[in-house]
């Protein structure tokens, strides 16, 4: 076999890694997921207080 | 000419020189990619994503802290009054205060209560019915919506009186809302005002 067919093959080995690893990177930063939180801590808490409501009630008659 | 000899002469020569070195780069390289390079990068890349995840859910965990304790000072607020949501949306039907609340407000305007019907409602749920519905309930589920007491009062008196009775009626404390009305004479389009309105009276009385 010619050296200039190993280079070759070299270069296209050497490219071929490349592209792969780069791939993979991307694979990697696409599909990691943290790990699974607890979604009732994971979503915004919506609860309030209407203090105004006990306002409106405590004027009304008992 | 020994074969060391050719093998020294052709590697010392310019053009094969370049390529072996140039092929082994690329070999190498190839190698350190795979075996060194792409797991360092990897993990690099998997940490920086997790990190930027874990700082979105950490301002999420920050937020609802900041709620919570935003609750807990609202809850300290009307931790005192707390017995008016007893009093406005009670556990239990109790009925009788609430046929007394309408009494006292017919006895104030003197209106004349003809009938007072009630329906809607369980007299008897065992607790643990209400455990087992309590114990199913899964995080974030709408909570179970109130019981619907149902009123139905037929009235007699005269218009000023009927709408005292009915304003006296929501100004309680006990939740009530008058779903309709219907009167069952005229006379009082055609007569004074005063005379007797009869008025057919659905409300509706909430609890727990």
């Amino acid at each position: 076999m010619q050296h200039k067919e190993i280079l070759i093959i070299s270069i296209t080995l050497f490219l071929t890694v490349v592209g792969w690893v780069v791939s993979d990177l991307y694979h990697v930063s696409v599909t990691q997921k943290v790990t699974e939180v607890d979604p009732r801590f994971a979503q915004p808490l919506e609860i309030k207080v209407p203090v105004s409501v006990f306002d409106t009630i405590e004027k009304k008659q008992p | 000419m020994k074969a060391a000899d050719k093998i020294r002469e052709a590697l010392n020569s310019g053009p094969i020189k370049d390529y072996t070195y140039a092929i082994l780069f690329f070999f190498v390289s190839s190698f350190f990619i795979v075996f060194v390079i792409r797991p360092v990068l990897s993990i690099a890349v998997s940490l920086q994503k997790e990190a930027v995840e874990l700082e979105e859910v950490n301002k999420v965990y920050e937020e609802n802290i900041t709620r919570v304790l935003k609750l807990q000072s609202d809850l300290e607020q009307v931790r005192d009054r707390k017995h008016l949501l007893t009093e406005a949306l009670p556990e239990r039907a109790n009925i009788k205060p609430l046929l007394d609340d309408i009494q006292k407000a017919a006895q104030e305007q003197g209106i004349q209560l003809d009938k007072v019907a009630v329906s809607g409602i369980y007299l008897k749920e065992s607790s643990a019915d209400k455990e087992l519905a309590t114990s199913q309930l899964q995080p974030g589920a709408d909570l179970p919506s109130t019981q619907i007491i149902n009123l139905q009062l037929n009235i007699t008196g005269s218009y000023d009186q009927t709408r005292n009775f009915i304003a006296g009626l929501l100004n309680q404390r006990r939740i009530k809302n008058v779903e309709s009305f219907t009167t069952r004479n005229i006379e009082f389009l055609t007569k004074s005002a005063s005379t007797g309105l009869q008025l057919d009276l659905k409300i509706e009385s909430y609890y727990l």
